[in-house]
């Protein structure tokens, strides 16, 4: 296990400097110039060109691409991640403060979505075809369906407005996370339960739970070890990926519940084309998606027996 | 049943959570004093500038600072930390200091501290813009009189101090610990959460009646009018329009709209390259003045928050002058005679054409952004097609991708949104449409007429001492781009709308948020 996990820890090394010239090149091929915004932000008003000019020349960006680039690699390997054309605070900084706050979103959302979408899918399969099913895979299509940020807008209309039960905004407690945290669960709920469904019905017609069945042990039994859990790799695979796609979409729910995490600020920085920060933003993301990645794969011989790190690691290797 | 009695404890369990993790709104608010008002503000737009103290000053105005002179609701420049001022050719200007005063640290403010500050705006390069430069020369007179002598000509110099941006800064104020002389002194700051203040017992001028103030940035606003609506806080900025009668609907609150501070236009590109050149032609412009129904604009899209104007400038600041600037009427019909005798005949599928040409002009959105024009480009496209102009909108998805397009010239017609935040009458036309010696990406290259327009900014605007002069300066230079040259088509004039508590009293709407007080507010009980 230790040289299956040192492995994948050394693909992290190619995988940071394609992602880091991918941000870099990208940033620059949008259109638009960080300089003016700079300007336009520090003296509130328009610059002229031959201020934007100037202000290029001071940030560094009239030097040649690859200079630019190896620049901020240099820095960054030393921790210095530059400072942020938006606010003016050290990237690094800036990435500390509010990486924690979406984290937390992301994981309170991925932790209703267990809660509800696996036992939703369990009792629409376990009654399949019935009303409870049709209700079940109702409330998943609309959940799955409507945009978030209307569900944020209802949820602070009842919760906030009509029953002030909850804040409508901010950050400051468990409070404060609800409505936010159940605004971008909404859509994991929908597909976790659509998934599940489908995953435990597709097991319910193996013979283990035939034999299960025969041997005279009870529905609930039968249902959560002999058929939930030979269902759990696709739900955990798909668990995984889930968490790293929460991160991206807390950004609409980010701004509307004013939750000051890094989707937020990154949507800032890219709109402004803040290049330091979008760059250390895609590199912590990767970091993030292929860390989560690595877990759902430590995770696969404890749920499945069969499967062990060198089968992985081949099944890895074939990908 | 028995499901019912299996979910029961469940329901109990989720009914105590919530219950427990609900917070308490009235009681921590109780507990903070009953004159603590809770603002939501827009998004925190602070930049941390290690050179140039900038939380709590601009964008959102928290009154730490205050400035030399400050801007009155009608743009009118009235003392502040200086009592009196007088200009001295060629270029100097005289400013009396007010005695008595005390930054927030206890320090007194003076001479020194103007000077200081001044240093502090050309080090950071902030000034520049107002020939507050390291080539500028500040002296002080005495202990209360200091000279400013800006780098280049500058009468407008005065009315440009009152942008908080060049607001008094206490030696030794930090980024992440703001000291001014106003009314209200800093307590804390949470990069895209809050910033704090409280009221500054030994501040100088009329006590402010609230204790505390607490800035929450709310970058959504339908989230601020919601929040408005919940009692999270009392006041929110920038409602909007299409929520302003629903929240003024709602019992216990309330919208008070400024005066006209902000203006929504279009502008032509008049040296547009192949493919974006139609604005060069007079005729077609005159066209699109004469065939847009502005009434209809102001009425459907700004949902009457808004006013027809002739001008960008708001018409407060222009004063008698304002009458200078004639403007347009919606007249259809003129406009369709205007471009048939400028050879623009209507072709088949009613858009006009001439020598094989269609008469089809690009209209770029995108500044500040292209939500807050709703659907005004689809109105004016609509009321195009009836004088036979085929409109083709681009919406820029940020700011920046419309100031490269804008850079680029990839455009025939562009519209803005855009705020005066200062007293100075010729900030828009100097700033937008100055020509004499712009580069392509500039406004001025796209814009700026050039000759008579660039001769009234340099004679009246930067050269003429009075207020007045300036006024009548910035209406001639109004008149030339709406009148004569229709380079510039002003489409409303925008109210900005706050949503307020009926228990917040006092409050007075500055058209300039940026300039907005806080100093007379109170909470009723």
């Amino acid at each position: 296990m230790k040289g299956y996990l040192l492995r994948r820890l050394a693909y992290l090394v190619p995988v940071l400097v394609g992602i880091s010239l991918l941000a870099f090149g990208l940033g620059r091929l949008a259109p638009g110039d960080p300089a003016r915004d700079v300007i336009a932000r520090t003296t509130g008003h328009q610059p002229t060109h031959r201020e934007v000019l100037a202000e290029r020349h001071r940030l560094g960006l009239d030097r040649g691409p690859a200079v630019q680039y190896l620049s901020w690699v240099g820095h960054a390997v030393r921790g210095d991640l530059g400072i942020s054309y938006t606010s003016g605070e050290p990237v690094a900084r800036a990435i500390g403060d509010t990486l924690p706050l979406t984290l937390e979103l992301a994981a309170a959302a991925f932790l209703l979505s267990l809660l509800l979408g696996v036992p939703l899918g369990l009792l629409a399969a376990a009654r399949s075809w019935s009303w409870v099913d049709h209700a079940v895979r109702t409330v998943a299509l609309v959940g799955a369906s409507v945009p978030g940020f209307w569900v944020a807008y209802l949820l602070i209309l009842a919760f906030s407005v009509h029953l002030h039960v909850f804040p409508p905004f901010g950050t400051g407690g468990l409070s404060h996370l609800v409505l936010p945290a159940v605004t971008l669960a909404l859509f994991d709920v929908a597909l976790l339960a659509r998934l599940t469904r489908a995953a435990v019905l597709e097991t319910l017609g193996e013979d283990h739970v035939r034999t299960a069945r025969a041997k005279g042990l009870a529905e609930r039994r039968v249902l959560v070890m002999h058929a939930l859990r030979p269902a759990l790799i696709p739900l955990v695979t798909w668990s995984g990926m889930s968490f790293g796609y929460l991160l991206g979409y807390s950004v609409v729910v980010e701004t509307v519940f004013a939750w000051p995490g890094l989707g937020y600020t990154a949507v800032l920085a890219i709109q402004a084309r803040d290049y330091p920060f979008i760059q250390a933003f895609a590199l912590v993301m990767a970091v993030v998606f292929v860390g989560l990645n690595l877990a759902v794969d430590l995770l696969y011989p404890h749920i499945d027996p069969r499967t062990s790190f060198s089968s992985a690691q081949s099944s890895a290797d074939e990908g | 049943m028995a499901a019912s009695r299996r979910f029961r404890p469940v329901v109990l369990i989720l009914l105590a959570a919530t219950v427990a993790v609900a917070p308490s709104a009235s009681g921590a608010r109780a507990a903070a004093g009953a004159q603590t008002l809770v603002v939501a503000s827009t998004a925190d737009g602070y930049y941390e500038n290690p050179k140039l103290p900038s939380i709590g000053k601009y964008p959102t105005n928290a009154n730490i600072f205050e400035t030399l002179v400050r801007m009155t609701p009608n743009y009118a420049v009235v003392p502040d930390l200086a009592t009196r001022w007088q200009f001295i050719p060629p270029n100097t200007w005289r400013f009396h200091l007010r005695r008595g005063v005390r930054f927030q640290n206890g320090a007194r403010f003076d001479a020194n501290a103007v000077k200081y500050t001044m240093g502090l705006l050309a080090a950071s390069g902030s000034g520049a813009y107002i020939g507050i430069d390291k080539k500028a020369a500040i002296r002080s007179i005495d202990p209360y009189t200091v000279d400013i002598t800006p780098s280049f000509p500058n009468r407008r110099l005065l009315e440009q101090l009152v942008h908080p941006e060049n607001s008094i800064v206490a030696p030794g104020s930090t980024p992440n610990h703001p000291v001014g002389t106003g009314p209200f002194k800093f307590v804390s700051y949470r990069r895209n959460r809050e910033i704090v203040v409280q009221r500054w017992d030994r501040y100088w001028g009329p006590k402010p009646r609230l204790q505390r103030i607490t800035f929450k940035f709310v970058p959504d606003a339908n989230a601020r009018a919601l929040a408005l609506e919940s009692g999270a806080v009392e006041a929110a900025f920038d409602i909007p329009r299409e929520s302003a009668a629903t929240v003024a609907s709602h019992r216990g609150l309330r919208i008070a709209r400024s005066p006209v501070g902000a203006y929504e236009a279009l502008y032509f590109d008049i040296r547009g390259a192949s493919g974006f050149d139609l604005g060069q032609d007079a005729a077609i412009r005159q066209a699109v003045e004469l065939g847009i129904d502005r009434s209809v604009i102001v009425k459907d899209v700004w949902r009457g928050n808004a006013s027809v104007i002739q001008t960008m400038i708001p018409p407060s600041i222009l004063g008698p002058y304002a009458g200078l600037v004639h403007g347009f009427a919606y007249n259809p019909g003129q406009a369709g005679r205007i471009l048939d005798e400028d050879g623009w005949k209507l072709g088949g599928d009613g858009i006009r054409v001439k020598n094989g040409r269609r008469l089809s002009l690009t209209l770029v959105v995108g500044f500040p952004n292209a939500d807050i024009h709703g659907a005004m480009p689809e109105a004016v496209q609509a009321m195009l097609r009836q004088v036979g102009i085929d409109l083709k909108i681009v919406k820029a998805p940020d700011e920046n991708t419309y100031s490269s397009t804008l850079s680029a010239g990839q455009g025939d017609l562009f519209a803005e949104v855009g705020n005066q935040n200062d007293a100075n009458p010729c900030f828009l036309p100097d700033l937008l449409f100055y020509f004499k010696g712009t580069s392509h990406g500039d406004y001025g290259y796209r814009f700026g007429p050039g000759g008579a327009f660039d001769q009234v900014i340099e004679s009246k605007c930067r050269t003429g001492v009075s207020e007045a002069a300036a006024k009548q300066g910035a209406a001639q230079a109004m008149r030339i781009l709406v009148d004569e040259q229709r380079i510039v088509v002003p489409v409303a004039g925008v109210f900005r709308i706050y949503g307020l508590s009926t228990k917040v009293k006092g409050f007075q709407p500055n058209p300039s948020q940026t300039n907005q007080s806080w100093l007379t507010v109170w909470l009723a009980k």
